[in-house]
Formats: C-alpha cells, structure tokens, sequence
C-alpha cells in the first residue's frame, strides 16, 4: 500500500472519532511515513510495518478513553483545588466580618458607658454649684443619647454572637456559591 | 518479553528517549528500538497518553516546509523519570528473588 492510500482508508477508518483527534492522528501517521521515507526507508515496506488499519483503530480506541479518564480526573482536582481555596476564602472573609463586628460594638459600648459616666459626673459636680434646669434636661438627654448606643452595641454583640452558628455560615455558603458562579 | 511488562516499560521509555532533547516520533521509534522493541501505532496513544498526564508537551516546527509535531518532557515528566531509579531498585531486588537459587 501507499502513503496516499494508507492514510485514506485511515481516516476512513477513524470516522466515530473527534474530528481534531482524527486529524492529529492522520498527521501523526502522515509525519512518520514521510519521515521514514526521508531516511531512506521503502514506503510499502514501511506501511506494511505498521500493521493492519484495523489494529491500528483498535489500539486507538483503547487508548482515547485512557485519556479520557486522565482528562476527567484532572478536571476534578482542579475543581478540589478550587473548592478548598473558595473555603479558605470564606473563613477568612467571616473571621474578618466577626472581627468587625465584634471591634464596632465594643467601641460603641466603650463610647455609651463613656458618654453616661461623664454625664453624670459632670451633673454631680454641678449640683453643688446649683444645676440650673436647662443643664439637668442637658445632662439627661446627653445620658439618654448615650445608653441608647450602649444597648444599641450591646443588642449588636449579642445579634453578633447569637448568629455565628447560623446566618454566617449561611453568609458563607452564599460566599462560596458566588465564587463557584464566578470560577465557572 | 512479556507484553504485559512490556506495557509498563513503554512510557518511561518514552520519557527516557526525551531526556536531553526534545524529539519526533520516528526519531523517538528509532532511539528506543536500539535497546527495546516499538512499533509506531503503540507509540502514538503512548505519546497522547503522556501528554494527558502533563508528563510531555507538544509543539509543532517546520521542518522542509512541512510540519513536524515535536515532544518535549515536562518538569513532572522529569519527576516521573527520576522515581523509576527507585523503581529499578525494587525490580532489581524482584529479579534476585525470581532468580534466586536453592542453597
């Protein structure tokens, strides 16, 4: 057989396969006999060595679903890969909002019991020296203002603490589910 | 030898033949088949196998106008290389069991 007619019943032959395999194949096969002949080699001889189409195909077949399956699983490791750093990620992105959180409604405590103390400070201080009412209802509100934001913070803590278990590992998952959108 | 062992031979072999340079596929048949026996249709899924694994990469170079598809071994084809050394080591100990005599 010749080069031409090898490669013509070959590609006949690897019809069920993907196109761009079967063109990688017929070039591979096409490249050898070339090569082969280029050194010197008889074509008929040569092509008589490699064997009868058939087996060829066969030994191909054979060997696309092992690359296949290599394929595959690198695909999934990539995606373990991925999924773990999405993970890490999320935990990080929840420690920073808890640290957050947590920074935000100590402050505020700090500043309602800051705000109270020095009211009242400053009210006992007056007393002796006469608190007229506008000052009182001052030094009140001032207090009022100031516990507001303490039970404000202290509500939030609490909101805070309550909710680790749950809503933020729920922040999590959506976290992650929108890294997984974003990496497909 | 027999073909089931021939089997596991054939990619180091492979990689072996792509150690210093990268190379052909007639070339490649023709280097190995100076210590071990190839033909050219097993050589092809043995390369696609390889590149699959990331153990080789592919490019392609004019060669007397036309296209020449060339193999070069990757840093893990180079891992993969090196391990067979412990390999060997563990054949080697095999064979002294197969082969040993009574004494």
């Amino acid at each position: 057989m010749r080069k031409r007619e090898f490669l013509y019943r070959l590609d006949n032959a690897l019809e069920s396969f993907p196109n761009a395999e079967r063109e990688e194949i017929i070039h591979y096969y096409e490249e050898l006999i070339q090569d082969a002949l280029d050194n010197g080699e008889n074509e008929e001889a040569f092509i008589e060595k490699l064997g009868s189409i058939d087996k060829i195909v066969r030994t191909l077949k054979k060997d696309s679903d092992f690359v296949g399956n290599v394929k595959e699983k690198k695909n999934f490791e990539l995606k373990q890969t991925f999924d773990k750093g999405v993970k890490i990620l999320g935990r990080v992105l929840i420690i920073g909002a808890l640290v957050l959180s947590i920074f935000f409604g100590v402050g505020f405590s700090i500043f309602g019991i800051n705000g109270i103390v020095r009211s009242i400070i400053a009210m006992v201080m007056t007393i002796s020296a006469q608190l007229s009412v506008s000052a009182t209802l001052y030094y009140l509100g001032n207090i009022a203002v100031h516990l507001g934001i303490l039970l404000f913070a202290i509500t939030f803590i609490w909101y805070v603490v309550q909710n680790v278990g749950t809503k933020l590992e729920l922040l999590y998952e959506k976290i992650e589910e929108l890294f997984k959108k974003g990496g497909k | 030898m027999d073909a089931q062992l021939k089997k596991g031979f054939l990619e180091i072999l492979v990689l072996a033949s792509l150690k210093f340079k990268a190379s052909y596929g007639y070339k490649i048949i023709q280097d190995i088949s100076q210590v071990f026996e190839i033909s050219e249709s097993t050589l092809y899924p043995i390369l696609k196998r390889l590149e699959a694994q990331g153990l080789v990469t592919t490019y392609t170079e004019e060669h007397q106008s036309r296209l020449r598809r060339y193999y070069r071994i990757t840093e893990e084809g180079r891992v993969k290389l090196s391990e067979s050394q412990a390999d060997f080591e563990e054949i080697k100990l095999i064979y002294q069991y197969i082969l040993r005599k009574e004494d």
